[in-house]
């Protein structure tokens, strides 16, 4: 047992000691700051009224709470009290205390049912066997190099900072599941070494949501939904994103060919 | 032989925890560096930086090995530790129990919703928003 330094000249040099205990940890670091001082920070800033109408946008007013969250640095109870100080009636901040909720709610689920957070829950409603995914996640996903601009720039993101805004974790989740038909755990598992926040029970479980083990549809989506919510900051054009320049009906024909069959026969 | 010791794992980085609380105040703890823990998990650097970037914030001692050799070294009486659903450190918790007491202590309520099994969320949010929209969770109702 070793006791080990906690004081530092400055980030680099932390950074450094970090890399010499776990030489074989990839990657760089991120320039999003652990600690409690970073995790105030952000809870100051937070705007829980103007969080409704906002999150689902790249620029919306979300918090980036989530890897101070995670690990126990602030809770929630702190998160919803902080809140309430910004809002004269509760009904004004419900959006984001329901989204709060559904980290309390994931925890919930996996505390009575361990065994779902990497296991199926239910079957997948694509017209698809588990079987007919693939279990690994080929390189030109993990090295950002699918051809496809928006999820190419996702994917860096991810990489580079281990944060992602809902949205784009839901695009990506999407894409790998349903356009690459690769199984859910495997990009599961990829996100969790990745995300700062990464957390088995909202991580799996909303992995199983997109891909519908746990949830009654697929998620898909297509190019016109992410021009209107990342429009400003990504590569759109047509040319760089064909397969999802498409229809949610030419989509779902496409990725969902059985589901598409069984319904012609009912 | 120490008698309780609080131990902190990566989910449960802060001093402001219950477990802190009466009648623990001032037992020893500390957070271990467990490279084989870190290692399977197959955690990226940035996830490591911020955690040790945490806890450079904590006024806690920082140790490294493994996890269960170092508690079969110390031979504590009991461990008291955060609660986590993480399946990974439950697993670490059920394996430690063999040898020793350990009291997992869970963060304060964010609703007052009973502990029960739940499976569509908004059958879940239908009850816990009665106390979600109140601080402390409506505690002092
Ligand atoms: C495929 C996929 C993987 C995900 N993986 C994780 C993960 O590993 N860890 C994680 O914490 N969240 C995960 N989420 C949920 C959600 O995307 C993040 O919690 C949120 O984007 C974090 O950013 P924020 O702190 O700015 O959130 P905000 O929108 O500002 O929300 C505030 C806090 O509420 C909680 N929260 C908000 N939305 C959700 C949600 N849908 N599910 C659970 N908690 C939520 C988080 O603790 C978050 O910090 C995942 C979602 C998807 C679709």
């Amino acid at each position: 047992m070793r006791n080990l330094q906690n004081q530092f000249e400055n980030r680099q040099a932390l950074v450094n000691y970090v890399q010499k205990l776990a030489p074989w940890a990839e990657g760089d670091a991120s320039e999003i700051k652990g600690g409690l001082s970073q995790g105030l920070e952000k809870l100051q800033a937070i705007d829980p009224i103007n969080y409704g109408n906002t999150r689902n946008f790249s620029d919306g007013k979300i918090t980036r709470l989530s890897p101070y969250v995670h690990h126990g640095i602030i809770d929630l109870n702190q998160i919803r009290n902080e809140a309430l100080r910004h809002c004269s009636q509760p009904e004004q901040i419900i959006k984001f205390v329901q989204e709060l909720a559904w980290r309390d709610f994931w925890q919930r689920v996996a505390e009575h049912h361990p065994e779902w957070v990497w296991k199926d829950v239910e079957p997948y409603k694509t017209g698809f066997k588990p079987q007919d995914y693939a279990e690994i996640l080929p390189d030109d996903i993990t090295s950002a190099n699918t051809g496809i601009a928006c999820i190419d720039w996702f994917i860096e993101d991810l990489i580079n900072t281990g944060y992602l805004h809902n949205h784009t974790r839901m695009y990506i989740a999407s894409y790998i599941v349903h356009f690459r038909r690769i199984k859910w755990q495997a990009g599961a598992k990829w996100f969790l070494s990745h995300l700062l926040d990464g957390d088995e029970a909202s991580n799996n479980l909303s992995w199983q949501w997109v891909a519908s083990t746990f949830s009654n549809k697929p998620y898909i989506f297509n190019l016109e939904n992410v021009d209107k919510y990342f429009g400003m900051q990504v590569d759109m054009s047509s040319e760089h994103n064909a397969i999802l320049d498409a229809s949610y009906q030419q989509l779902t024909e496409l990725l969902f060919p059985n589901l598409v069959e069984r319904d012609r026969h009912d | 032989m120490i008698d309780t010791i609080i131990w902190l794992h990566d989910k449960g980085l802060s001093i402001s925890h219950p477990l802190f609380e009466l009648p623990n105040a001032g037992t020893p703890c500390f957070f271990i560096w467990d490279d084989g823990y870190f290692k399977q998990r197959a955690y990226s650097l940035k996830r490591l930086v911020f955690i040790y970037e945490s806890l450079c914030e904590m006024p806690i001692q920082i140790v490294q090995g493994n996890t269960l050799e170092i508690f079969t070294e110390m031979r504590p009486q009991k461990i008291i530790t955060p609660y986590t659903a993480d399946t990974e450190i439950n697993h670490l918790i059920k394996q430690l129990a063999k040898g020793v007491a350990v009291e997992t202590i869970r963060s304060k309520p964010f609703s007052m919703t009973p502990n029960s099994d739940v499976k569509r969320f908004f059958k879940y949010w239908s009850k816990a928003k009665k106390t979600a929209l109140l601080e402390d969770a409506g505690k002092n109702l």
